[in-house]
């Protein structure tokens, strides 16, 4: 490998207006944003810091405070642990490991965004198979997340979701195109996995009807125990007695 | 012993439809004996009809016509061997079903015989098949007239039943997954196979499948070619062809009217094993989601896929809050539905350090479930029974044709619902075993 090699003009801009906004912080300070840089759209917390950097606490809340005012990086909640702060370059979108999907606020769950994905990935698919981008497409155009723009990736969980309840299944559609190119029009073939109403959805078992199944006592219930299927009363009221 | 007759009230049920009040009550001698000599099984089974049929005073001198209807049935269930002969000390008649000594509940149903070792360095000669070509049966199984010398005994024929009982619930499987036709199509190849599980089942191409089940069925060829590809990309047909289809460079098949041609030369069989797990695993799934809901079937049928996963692996794929699913896992570990395993980052194995992967182990989880099954089977069997208890003396009234007061009839009401409801259950129960014990 060569010891030197030349660096290009956009590399050398770059690292020309990182020095210019550098300037003037201490050299812990640089080596703190050296670590939170490297941490990319992951991030990192003060623990991690502490351990990677081996500076007391004081000095890197300092040099955190002073980075943010001057608008280098920020901090952003993370799904991980309740009132932790990550931090991370300011011109970078936190990874989904940290922000979660588009149903976490603010590092919260929110149970109704989930719902109202759900019900409608699950109506979209009952009226005719679909794809995970087709069915994005048709959620973004109705508008069903207020401020929120679905991928591809997100309503791909719901969807599978869905295949594990039993509601949906998928499989791999072989589909060809005719592509005209420059006069000519040629045949090219490929897959793509779509999703379908599952025909005949999820078996009851039988075994839920009988009141055994969901009683919190079963494992003591026997005859002439305390617990017994003679003096029970969730039987009785199966019976209907 | 206890699960053999706990099976006969199915064996009972299923008789009864086919063969109506004669055949019933066959069976109930039968099951209730164990083991008869025919003729001894036949005036039972008659005394009892005239008991049901007629009053004492009533009961006709010629009992030829009843006798004749009986036996006639008697044997038609042997030509149709529900019933055979039983084995002796002398006799063993049922040798060629292979019934496997030690399995675990949830393992695939074995098929295999053993394998003859071969002596290193001897000459090797071709290598034995280690499944049976064609099922070999006792010609006297089944035989009414008394060739030998002695006394005929004749029992239930288990494996049989068995065998109808699994063929039903695949048919039922298909019927919800497709449609009836698909069904029929599926009985029929199903009723092609044989009893024991050490022969090879018979593999059909789709002309071979039009022949046997198309005129019956009115199924032109065409319709048997598609109900078998949708079939076949369900799961619920298989095959062993290896002929590699052509795929170009996406992946894709190449030549489509070629892969269909291909796939008519393709031998079909049914999954019989694939399909006997899925209905565990929805069985399974279905009561996992009555005692802990929806998010807690979500995650077991995740598990079961994905086999090992993190906590937030598992709260990110089944999109449910941290907590929610911390709360589920451990309840269902509780349970025994999941178990976990540790693995630690370094050799300290800290708790802090650990890596807790979360799995579902369904053998473990079938067995859990039969231990269930049984329990509640024995509870409904007791509470039955002491329901049985409470309106004996009603039921004696009834029957001397004595004159009930109205709070008698209100309680031999809700008793006859209540029995029924208790009945009925039961019979779902052991049907569930039956199905989680593979049929043996």
């Amino acid at each position: 490998a060569p010891l030197y090699s030349w660096v290009s003009e956009a590399e050398r801009l770059k690292s020309r207006q990182k020095s210019v906004r550098l300037k003037g912080l201490s050299q812990e300070s640089k080596h703190i944003y050296q670590e939170i840089e490297a941490a990319a759209e992951k991030g990192i917390g003060m623990r991690d810091l502490k351990f990677k950097t081996n500076y007391p606490g004081p000095l890197i809340r300092k040099a955190l405070d002073t980075m943010a005012g001057k608008a280098l990086i920020k901090w952003v909640h993370t799904i991980q642990a309740k009132n932790v702060k990550i931090w991370m370059l300011k011109d970078i979108e936190p990874s989904r490991e940290v922000k979660g999907g588009p149903w976490y606020e603010d590092g919260e769950y929110e149970h109704n965004i989930v719902t109202t994905l759900y019900k409608a990935c699950e109506g979209l698919v009952a009226k005719k198979e679909q794809t995970a981008q087709s069915v994005t497409d048709a959620i973004n155009r109705a508008g069903l997340l207020v401020g929120k723009t679905l991928h591809a990736v997100d309503v791909e969980y719901v969807l599978s979701a869905l295949e594990l309840d039993g509601k949906l299944e998928g499989y791999h559609k072989a589909v060809s195109a005719i592509v005209k190119k420059e006069g000519q029009s040629t045949m090219t073939r490929g897959k793509e996995y779509v999703y379908r109403k599952k025909k005949g959805g999820t078996i009851d078992s039988p075994f839920t009807s009988v009141p055994c199944c969901v009683c919190p006592v079963a494992d003591k219930c026997a005859e002439g125990q305390e617990i017994n299927p003679t003096d029970c009363a969730y039987f009785g009221s199966w019976l209907d007695f | 012993m206890f699960h053999y007759r706990a099976c006969y009230a199915d064996f009972i049920v299923y008789v009864k439809q086919k063969y109506g009040l004669e055949g019933e009550l066959i069976f109930e001698t039968l099951c209730k004996h164990g083991k008869l000599p025919g003729e001894v099984a036949i005036s039972s089974a008659l005394k009892t009809l005239l008991s049901q049929k007629y009053t004492l005073e009533e009961i006709p001198a010629d009992l030829s016509p009843d006798e004749a209807k009986i036996t006639k049935c008697f044997e038609l269930l042997a030509k149709h061997k529900l019933i055979r002969r039983a084995d002796t000390y002398e006799k063993q008649y049922a040798s060629h079903i292979h019934v496997p000594r030690k399995r675990k509940i949830g393992m695939q149903p074995v098929q295999y015989l053993e394998i003859p070792k071969r002596r290193k360095g001897a000459v090797q000669g071709p290598k034995k098949e280690c499944m049976m070509p064609f099922e070999k049966e006792d010609p006297l199984m089944f035989c009414l007239e008394e060739k030998d010398e002695g006394e005929v005994i004749w029992q239930v024929y288990h494996q049989h039943f068995m065998f109808l009982l699994r063929n039903r619930d695949i048919v039922r499987y298909t019927e919800q997954r497709l449609d009836a036709k698909a069904a029929g199509l599926v009985e029929e190849i199903l009723n092609s196979y044989p009893i024991s599980g050490n022969v090879l089942r018979p593999r059909y191409t789709v002309k071979q499948m039009h022949a046997l089940a198309g005129l019956k069925l009115k199924l032109s060829f065409s319709e048997i070619r598609e109900m078998v590809n949708q079939m076949y990309s369900l799961g619920i047909l298989v095959t062993d062809n290896l002929n590699p289809i052509e795929r170009d460079s996406s992946g894709a098949v190449a030549n489509l009217e070629a892969d269909m041609k291909m796939r008519d030369t393709w031998t079909y069989k049914v999954d019989i094993e694939a399909i006997l797990r899925e209905l565990q695993i929805q069985h399974a799934q279905s009561i996992i989601r009555s005692k802990y809901g929806l998010p807690g079937s979500r995650i077991f049928r995740l598990l079961l896929i994905k086999k090992r996963l993190e906590e937030k692996q598992v709260a990110e794929m089944a999109i449910l809050p941290k907590k929610e699913v911390r709360i589920l896992l451990g309840k269902m570990m509780t349970e025994g539905y999941i178990s976990v395993q540790d693995v630690p980052k370094d050799a300290n194995r800290r708790p802090n350090r650990m890596i807790h992967l979360w799995t579902v182990d369904f053998t473990e989880v079938s067995k859990l479930l039969v231990e269930r099954f049984y329990q509640a089977w024995v509870n409904l069997r007791d509470r039955s029974s002491h329901e049985d208890a409470q309106i004996k003396p009603t039921l004696a009234k009834v029957k001397q044709a004595l004159a009930l007061s109205e709070d008698e009839k209100k309680n031999l009401e809700i008793w006859t619902k209540a029995n029924k409801r208790l009945r009925l259950s039961m019979l779902k129960v052991m049907s569930l075993i039956q199905l989680f014990r593979d049929y043996d």
